[in-house]
């Protein structure tokens, strides 16, 4: 019903691309893991090998404990979610369903049981007499859930379920996801490149980028505390400013940025950032604010937009500096050429290297 | 709205040429076949009168009507026969063939089919003949005691159409092979589907639809081919092409040839009606 | 079984290839016959079957009428063909279904009842046999072939290409000329290549529509009244020779053009 799953060092070459450069991940059993990364990142290689369609150049991939590299997808314990479903044409919907269990040697009225119940489980009671081409992008992608599960496997992976969707039926879906997930305690590895559809359902997000894991861990801290620029970046827009290391006292970390000077408290060993070094401080949106604490920006407004929960806004330091984007609250007043004056506080800023 | 319009004339415009032509080579023609085939030879003549006599006579002949069952027995075995050695064949070349050498092993597949269709029944009357190279190497190798009397019979006539056929179907299976989305296939073994059970559940339900259209095509090549059962058949058991063809020899009996083609007409109809039923069943 | 399955395969592939050569082997081979006869022994190998087929002027006619009818009557449906999916996939004309049943009619029926009809037709039109009615009848059966090639490769997208084109100043003539044309360009020269194979290839409209000139595979014809003859062999490589010639060089073009 689920099981941990633990890829050790895969590669994955294609003529000379190098798609898959030495990933190593340990997904816990019943988490809910998101590959998130741009096309050609490799997250689509990678939910491929972990399905057996495609055979790493290197490594080993363990399902609860069993190293099934070897094994062809019709023996390993996952099932796949296709990115365009690809439901028996010739079939009924319930037929598709049970055609899991059929393959298992599961007797008739068994599996037409299990497919009712699945069927259940998705939401489309009273639909096994139907053919795919009757339904629409939404149920059909319910039918492919119900199919994968039906057999009931230990690891569900999903190749860009959602994908063909309409936005509205997309946030509608990811939170039915999500509480079927719950519900089955299966291990889910779903593939985007969408990072709300990513925040919005997992347990743990797989950043990608390269053929190389960039940064994971869960949503709040990979949206946070992003490990690379990459990262930080893909996660959701930032400002990135440039910076040098000044020095470093009792704790905290001396910056020189192109908008002042800045102190950072820092844990550990500080001795090892040299004067001099090169850096780059990450300001999320959100995090500059007209009245927050700390460094003081003064900024001319050069364009503002309304987003319904907050005001989206650019502004140009003065006298100098690069161009910020920021988040003021809903209730603030502003239009290009205002003045504004932005600060953070240091505690939400991220230290991040230069390029 | 005159844009539309302006479109629209544009359309007839370009459309026009090829109705008036199938119209003025085709339709009138055939129309013109239909009529003749109610009329009648008298003497040297065909005399304008209007009635059934050519295909009653086309009934109460033993000798016409075998011909037609001739054409049916041979089409049909043909058909079954190329069926079943092309879809292996075809699923060889999609499955098993490296994707890189799958157009070579296609080309080659079919490449007799750019011999001269008259050529190559000639070929197979040198391959088939009774001190042929087919005898004499089965002899050679002491297979048969006796060289084999296949020259100049149906089973020469059905080898030759086989031939032909397997080249076609070979062709057009391994294209709805091709055009069966990958992923069908991937789902099936996902779920626990052998290669075999892949096969039976989802590789041949998918493809029958393309299998029946090819074998509807060969259907009707093959009963209306008057080469390969004049080159290879001999004159015992002729088919209804050769029959029609007779026809125009000496004493030429046209009524009587448009009446027999009607006939041939109506078969491959009657076929075209069956397909078209059981492809429409298969896709509700 | 899974070890079994690949080696019963590739046997009955190979068997199935002998089979398909067997004709073309035996054929080409005994061309170079040097007896009488094209049947075992092998006694060669000898050209003068060659020089007799190259001596022969009725079959070096029947080769430049084959070859003209073939273009001809290509050129003519391609152009026929072409126009009338143009036509049908743009306007949304009343009754197009029916006018795509009509013009792909001829399809479905054998060569052998278009050609008895045309010969019926035009013996009382007092119209007499030529190449010329034989390239007509090639027409007939090509030009649907042309229009469903053609038609298939009509894209709803290339109706907001051609909308741009008139958009940008284009007249209708420049719309067909400049942009539909060269898009459907590939699809274009298949179906005329496949024509004027189907034309080079075809016995029985040519038969029945000519007379004193007569096509290629009509003049085979009257050389197997001859029976067994390595001449025959010999013409017969020949036409098997230029026909894989021609499908190379269209192989490698359009090899060419997608690369």
């Amino acid at each position: 019903m689920t099981a941990p799953v633990e890829i050790r060092a895969v590669s994955r070459r294609f003529g000379t691309t190098l798609a898959l450069d030495s990933v190593t991940l340990n997904l816990k059993a019943g988490e809910f893991a998101v590959l998130l990364g741009p096309s050609g990142c490799g997250k689509t290689t990678l939910l491929n090998i972990l399905g057996g369609f495609l055979a790493p150049s290197a490594g080993a991939v363990l399902i609860g404990g069993q190293d099934v590299t070897a094994l062809p997808s019709a023996r390993r314990p996952t099932t796949t979610v296709f990115q365009d479903y690809a439901l028996f044409p010739h079939m009924s919907v319930a037929d598709n369903v049970a055609f899991g269990p059929r393959m298992r040697g599961i007797g008739r009225a068994a599996r037409r049981a299990r497919a009712d119940e699945m069927l259940a489980l998705v939401g489309l009671e009273g639909a096994g007499g139907r053919r795919p081409h009757e339904l629409s992008g939404g149920q059909r992608q319910r039918v492919a859930l119900a199919r994968a599960l039906a057999v009931e496997p230990d690891v569900l992976l999903l190749d860009e379920p959602l994908g063909a969707l309409d936005l509205k039926l997309r946030r509608q879906m990811q939170d039915e996801l999500k509480a079927i997930q719950r519900r089955v305690g299966t291990t889910f590895v779903h593939v985007t490149h969408d990072q709300e559809e990513a925040m919005a359902i997992a347990d743990r997000i797989v950043v990608m980028n390269a053929g190389r894991i960039e940064d994971e861990g869960r949503p709040e801290r990979v949206y946070l505390r992003p490990r690379s620029r990459f990262a930080a970046a893909f996660m959701g827009e930032i400002n990135l400013i440039p910076a040098r290391v000044g020095g470093a006292e009792n704790g905290h970390l001396l910056l020189d940025t192109a908008l002042g000077p800045v102190r950072l408290a820092l844990r550990g060993d500080l001795s090892a950032v040299a004067p001099g070094t090169r850096l780059a401080l990450g300001v999320r949106p959100e995090h500059l604010r007209p009245d927050a604490e700390g460094l003081r920006i003064p900024a001319i407004v050069t364009e503002a937009a309304f987003f319904g929960t907050h005001h989206r806004i650019h502004a140009r330091p003065r006298p100098a500096g690069p161009e910020l984007v920021a988040h003021l609250p809903q209730a603030a007043r502003v239009a290009p050429g205002d003045e504004v004056v932005l600060s953070f506080a240091p505690a939400s800023a991220i230290l991040l290297p230069e390029d | 709205m005159s844009a539309e319009r302006a479109e629209r004339r544009r359309a007839w415009a370009a459309v026009a040429p090829a109705l008036v032509w199938t119209c003025a080579f085709f339709v009138v023609p055939f129309a013109i076949m239909a009529a003749m085939s109610l009329w009648q030879r008298q003497g040297r003549e065909v005399v304008r009168v209007w009635d059934l006599s050519n295909y009653h006579a086309f009934f109460s002949k033993p000798h016409l009507v075998g011909a037609l069952w001739n054409s049916l027995e041979i089409t049909l075995a043909v058909t079954a026969i190329s069926v079943a050695l092309a879809y292996p064949l075809a699923w060889i070349i999609a499955e098993l063939v490296p994707r890189r050498f799958q157009r070579l092993a296609l080309m080659l597949a079919v490449l007799p089919f750019w011999t001269s269709y008259v050529v190559r029944s000639y070929a197979w009357t040198l391959v088939l003949a009774k001190n042929g190279v087919l005898n004499q190497v089965l002899l050679g190798m002491g297979a048969i005691a006796e060289p084999l009397e296949i020259s100049a019979t149906r089973t020469a006539t059905v080898i030759g159409f086989v031939h032909f056929f397997v080249m076609l179907l070979t062709l057009t299976i391994y294209a709805n092979l091709l055009q069966l989305p990958p992923n069908y296939r991937r789902a099936a073994a996902d779920l626990g589907a052998g290669p075999l059970r892949v096969f039976w559940h989802i590789t041949l339900p998918l493809t029958l639809p393309g299998v029946m259209v090819g074998a509807f095509l060969t259907f009707v090549l093959c009963i209306g081919d008057y080469i390969t059962p004049q080159i290879l058949g001999g004159n015992s058991e002729l088919v209804l092409p050769q029959v029609i063809m007779l026809q125009l020899g000496r004493g030429a009996d046209l009524p009587m040839a448009a009446a027999l083609s009607i006939v041939l007409m109506a078969v491959v109809t009657l076929a075209w009606l069956g397909c078209a039923r059981w492809l429409r069943l298969e896709r509700a | 079984m899974n070890r079994l399955l690949p080696v019963a395969a590739w046997g009955y592939a190979l068997a199935l290839y002998g089979f398909i050569f067997l004709p073309v082997a035996v054929l080409v081979l005994f061309s170079f016959q040097d007896g009488r006869l094209p049947i075992p022994p092998f006694d060669g190998p000898s050209l003068k079957w060659y020089s007799q087929v190259w001596g022969d002027r009725k079959l070096m006619a029947a080769l430049g009428n084959s070859l003209a009818v073939a273009m001809l009557s290509s050129g003519v449906a391609v152009a026929l063909g072409f126009l009338a999916a143009w036509g049908l996939a743009r306007g949304r004309l009343w009754g197009t279904r029916a006018m795509q049943g009509l013009i792909t009619a001829p399809l479905t029926v054998s060569y052998l009842l278009i050609g008895l009809g045309l010969m019926i037709s035009f013996n009382l039109s007092g119209i007499g046999p030529s190449l010329v009615t034989v390239g007509i009848g090639h027409a007939v059966i090509n030009t649907p072939l042309c229009f469903a090639i053609c038609f298939a490769s009509m894209g709803d997208h290339q109706v907001n290409i051609e909308r741009a084109a008139r958009d940008l100043g284009a007249r209708e003539w420049q719309v067909l000329g400049l942009v539909t044309a060269p898009m459907l360009m590939p699809a274009i020269l298949a179906a005329f290549a496949l024509s004027v194979t189907f034309s080079w290839d075809e016995f029985i409209i040519a038969f029945l529509l000519s007379r004193f000139d007569v096509t290629l595979p009509v003049e085979i014809w009257s050389l197997l009244r001859s029976g067994l003859n390595p001449k025959t062999n010999a013409a017969g490589s020949v036409v098997f020779l230029i026909s894989v010639a021609v499908v190379l060089v269209a192989e490698i073009v359009v090899a060419r053009r997608r690369a």
